[in-house]
């Protein structure tokens, strides 16, 4: 028995021995984005792929720690005043834009000012509509009024401060310049965009040094050519590894696959300035026209969904009365006779003679999946006789003007990812900043308002598991599935810790080992 | 006979590509710590007692396993299809099918052992909540009195237990019904229960009352109300009435898990009764995972004596434990673990958990290739297919991982736990070969202390589909995930 404690003793000392980092530390970390993020403004910052980068270029006041409470970023300390409407907040003093300009009180009475600003256009606007008044009282020192008292407001500070001294007003338009030359307060600054790459390197007045020296991201849309890079060590990391990819990554043996959460769902976006559309009897028959898990079985594993909610969300409504709609070509056909349309001799749905037509777009940046579910919906919505346009996929640029501005479309294909608030206020509220279906309804709106000022847990449950109620059967999207989540990081990257939904918040700890 | 058995065993655990596949893009890539696995005769000396070690020794054992009536419930097993591995060992009559209800039983308590103390953990904390927030919450009819009873039945002690039935002994607002309220304050006070004003639950706790005792006959009378799905007490919190909605509260009893685990515990008790060779190893599971004297109720209800021998060893094929007194620790909480003797301490620190991940990583590339040195072809083929090394390591990570949740360094755990999940189970429920249900109720565990509940419910959820019983976990970390999002509109991306 002692011989085989002492071999086991033997053996751990070697398997310490292999554990050791080859060769110091590597100065570099690259990884592999479906779309390259198309602004650096955080004030118009709307993907996923944007709220990585930013996370890495700027700071906000408070953020999220590795356990998810606020963590001081730019903040010091704060006082709330006893009726909790007033809060003063005491920036570390020293701290500097990556261009040597202090980071001042006004950077942040500014930065409040221009997400609020509707000119701005800023898709977080609501998330500071908590703000009555934001006022830079010292250098050092911001006095923020509250709309209504606040009990627990740090986590409200997520928002990233941006430098007065670059912006003229506080209406800031998509194309002003910081876009692509940000001065950055966060780990990083920019060094250089050529195409399809951006490249940071360390912000020498970072407030939160990082052990990595740069950082590139590679704009990949093709995930075969993700998955090689990540195996031969071209990439350290792979945001999202469908679930085709898994089983090779796993095998590879050289990374790892780690859960990465963010809360995230499908949909195909109907537009109701389309007269057709506009009724809900047409959104409900196209609903039933297409089998979902017939599309969904063409990319992978996932949950269908039936609501604005990933299946496991608590405000997810489970209830026997919403279901998840199956397809049912004859309820389709008698949903869309009973609008007062009708198949005419070409076998074409159509209404007092002219047909449906419909027009399909999705995003680029779902890549191979996107095309694959499009050109699926597109050929289910003819088999049924609804004239559906060949799928057009649209860059982030032509996204945002055709789509979120023009909200010139029929149907659209894209997904939404939440943090842990699953925020569907914007989306779905008349005057949400990202409502850009145009869905209008009093009741869903009232239960929004009443849920965001809902103070007891059980009771928001109850009002957003309505709201999903409502628009499941409302359909201002047909929604689509949940997909399970992971991401690869070459065993290199050590003190690894991927936040939820933010992905990069802990980067700073991170390391890169020799071996690439 | 033998090979196909195996094969079969191999496809429903769907372990296509693992291993020994086609070279992949990563295939040429370094690994960190290939050079571990050199010194094999160490290695050996750590894994000898393993069932690893003695499968890919004794493949013909493993064989003769499967291929006795109602083998195919290994496979069921394997798949983590608990119902029906549990029916077909049901239906045999052999050594190895009663060693496999056993098992099927003993998986079923061990994943509900660990729900259990996730329930208890987060019903507590959704009480503090409530109770510090007492001045936002829709307080409850039966508020005060269902804190009350969280408190005492999931282990609040001292001051906070005594401030929570301080509340709960001030009298039941207007609204609610004076027989529920009475009822409710009966078991409080540890009386006999009402049933009949508390419908289901009355019955639950008399499941656990009998579950106590150890009484399967009572016990089994009763199983249908415990499954049945539903909260305990349901306690109106009042109406929107603008919008015609009901707030309700929802309370499930913490002894409730524990009992339905204990209830497994004795079956598996039963089924390795008179099993020469493996009984005692079933029994010594049971005996440990019990909390306390087992009943004489359990300890006298055996079966007839088998004919068939199957080696000690036999007990643990397929097990999260690798060895016997891994096994033993699991089950008692108590011991020496496989991990504890790979090594790694008490420091959780992160760069003592890096050096803890660089280790694992290394030690599976060794576990593999003293696996296979000197099994037979047969025995080395299990190494891959049963992905045998990679259980090992799953083994020392998950221990790990559990280890630094209990000891308040829950980030860590996530960590530890991220790398040991199976990413591709192939099902709704993410249970696989690798992924068990007590291993995905900890793994949440570890998320939910680590401030991430909705992700922890990520994982209770399919859990919950299909087992009612885990609704109460899954309602109170949808309650504390709710709590953390109170004011706050968060932010919305494309993916």
């Amino acid at each position: 028995m002692k011989q085989v404690w002492e071999r086991t003793g033997m053996f751990l000392a070697l398997v310490a021995l292999a554990a050791l980092p080859a060769s110091g530390l590597a100065d570099g970390f690259e990884y592999a984005e479906d779309e390259l993020a198309f602004t650096l403004n955080p004030l118009h910052e709307s993907s996923m792929s944007e709220t990585r980068l930013n996370e890495l270029l700027f700071e906000s006041l408070w953020g999220p720690g590795y356990d998810g409470s606020p963590e001081p970023r730019l903040a010091d300390a704060y006082e709330l005043s006893p009726d909790r409407k007033t809060m003063t907040i005491y920036l570390r003093e020293g701290l500097s834009w990556s261009d040597g300009e202090a980071i001042s009180a006004e950077d942040v009475e500014f930065t409040i000012k221009a997400y609020q600003n509707p000119r701005t256009g800023s898709p977080d606007r609501s998330r500071l509509a908590f703000i009555k008044k934001a006022s830079a009282v010292a250098e050092y020192t911001v006095r923020i009024q509250f709309v209504d008292a606040e009990p627990e407001p740090l986590p409200k500070f997520y928002f990233k401060i941006l430098p007065a001294h670059r912006f003229e007003g506080h209406a800031v338009e998509r194309t002003h310049p910081f876009w692509f030359k940000p001065t950055t307060s966060g780990p990083y600054q920019l060094a250089s965009q050529d195409l399809g790459t951006w490249s940071l390197k360390v912000n020498p007045y970072a407030a939160r040094p990082p052990e990595i020296e740069t950082v590139k991201v590679r704009e990949m849309p093709d995930k075969n050519q993700q998955v090689s890079s990540l195996g031969y060590g071209y990439i350290q990391a792979m945001i999202n590894v469908p679930a085709q990819y898994l089983p090779e990554v796993e095998r590879s043996r050289s990374a790892d696959l780690v859960p990465y959460q963010s809360k995230s769902w499908w949909y195909l976006g109907l537009n109701e300035r389309n007269p057709d559309l506009k009724k809900v009897a047409v959104r409900n028959a196209i609903a039933r026209v297409i089998d979902l898990d017939e599309a969904l079985a063409l990319i992978g594993e996932g949950y269908r969904i039936s609501g604005p909610f990933v299946p496991s969300s608590k405000y997810y409504n489970h209830s026997d009365t919403v279901q998840l709609i199956q397809p049912d070509g004859a309820e389709a056909s008698a949903l869309l006779e009973g609008a007062g349309y009708s198949l005419d001799d070409s076998g074409t749905w159509g209404s007092r003679g002219k047909p449906m037509q419909i027009r399909i777009f999705y995003r680029a940046g779902m890549g191979d999946q996107g095309q694959t579910v499009a050109l699926n919906v597109q050929s289910q919505l003819r088999r049924f006789g609804i004239d559906a346009s060949d799928p057009v996929a649209m860059d982030k640029s032509v996204w945002t003007e055709k789509v979120f501005s023009d909200k010139d479309f029929d149907i659209v294909l894209d997904s939404w990812s939440f943090d842990e608030n699953e925020n569907i206020f914007d989306l779905f509220h008349s005057n949400g900043t990202q409502n850009f279906v145009g869905f209008n309804d009093r009741e869903v709106d009232k239960l929004l308002e009443k849920a965001l000022s809902e103070t007891d847990p059980a009771a928001k449950v109850a009002y957003m598991q309505e709201v999903h109620r409502l628009l499941a059967a409302d359909l201002p999207y047909v929604f689509l599935w949940s997909l399970r989540s992971y991401t690869a990081l070459r065993r290199e990257v050590e003190s690894v810790f991927i936040q939820p939904f933010y992905y990069f918040s802990q980067f700073p700890d991170w390391r890169v080992t020799g071996g690439r | 006979m033998r090979l196909s058995s195996i094969s079969a065993l191999i496809g429903a655990l769907v372990l296509v590509g693992c291993g020994a596949g086609e070279p992949s893009a990563g295939d040429s890539a370094p690994s960190n710590g290939d050079s571990a696995g050199e010194d094999l005769g160490d290695v050996a000396g750590l894994l000898a007692q393993t069932w690893m070690w003695h499968a890919t020794r004794e493949p013909e054992v493993v064989s003769a396993l499967l291929d006795a009536p109602g083998g195919e419930g290994w496979s069921a097993r394997a798949d983590g299809d608990g119902a029906p591995a549990k029916t077909t060992f049901a239906g045999a009559d052999s050594a190895a099918a009663r060693l496999g209800l056993a098992r099927t039983h003993l998986a079923r308590a061990a994943a509900l052992r660990s729900a259990g103390r996730l329930h208890r953990d987060a019903a507590l904390e959704l009480v503090r909540y409530r109770r510090d927030h007492a001045d936002e919450i829709r307080e409850g009819a039966y508020e005060r009195v269902l804190a009350g009873l969280t408190a005492s039945r999931c282990g609040a002690d001292g001051d906070e237990l005594a401030g929570f039935l301080a509340a709960a002994g001030s009298p039941a607002p207007a609204r609610a019904t004076p027989e529920v309220d009475a009822a409710l304050r009966a078991v409080l006070a540890q009386e006999e229960p009402a049933s009949a004003d508390l419908g289901a639950y009355g019955s639950r706790l008399a499941f656990v009352s009998a579950m106590d005792d150890g009484s399967l006959e009572a016990a089994v009378g009763l199983l249908a109300a415990v499954h049945q799905p539903g909260p305990d007490v349901v306690d109106p919190l009042g109406r929107d009435e603008e919008l015609g909605l009901a707030f309700e509260g929802k309370y499930y009893d913490c002894a409730v898990l524990p009992a339905i685990a204990r209830y497994h515990l004795a079956e598996a008790w039963i089924a390795g009764s008179g099993l020469t060779g493996v009984g005692p190893v079933i029994g010594a599971a049971v005996e440990g995972a019990w909390g306390g004297e087992l009943p004489a109720a359990v300890r006298g209800a055996a079966r007839p004596a088998a004919a068939d021998e199957l080696p000690p060893w036999t007990a643990l094929f397929g097990s999260e434990a690798v060895d016997r007194a891994d096994w033993d620790a699991h089950w008692s909480g108590d011991g020496e673990t496989f991990a504890s003797r790979f090594g790694g301490g008490t420091d959780f620190t992160a760069a003592a958990v890096d050096q803890r991940l660089r280790r694992a990583a290394a030690a599976e590339d060794a576990f593999a290739a003293a696996l296979r040195a000197g099994a037979s072809p047969d025995g080395a083929s299990l190494v891959d297919d049963l992905q045998l090394a990679t259980r090992l390591t799953d083994r020392v990570l998950r221990t790990w991982m559990v280890e630094a949740v209990d000891g308040g360094h829950a980030v860590q755990a996530k960590r530890l736990g991220d790398r040991s999940v199976d990413p591709d189970p192939g099902t709704a429920t993410r249970v696989s070969g690798r992924n068990d249900r007590a291993f995905l109720v900890e793994y949440a565990r570890g998320l939910w202390r680590a401030g991430q509940p909705g992700a922890a419910l990520d994982f209770v959820h399919p859990l919950a589909q299909e087992d009612p019983a885990l609704h109460s976990v899954k309602h109170y970390l949808g309650q504390l995930d709710a709590a953390s999002s109170i004011g706050l509109q968060g932010k919305t991306s494309q993916l």
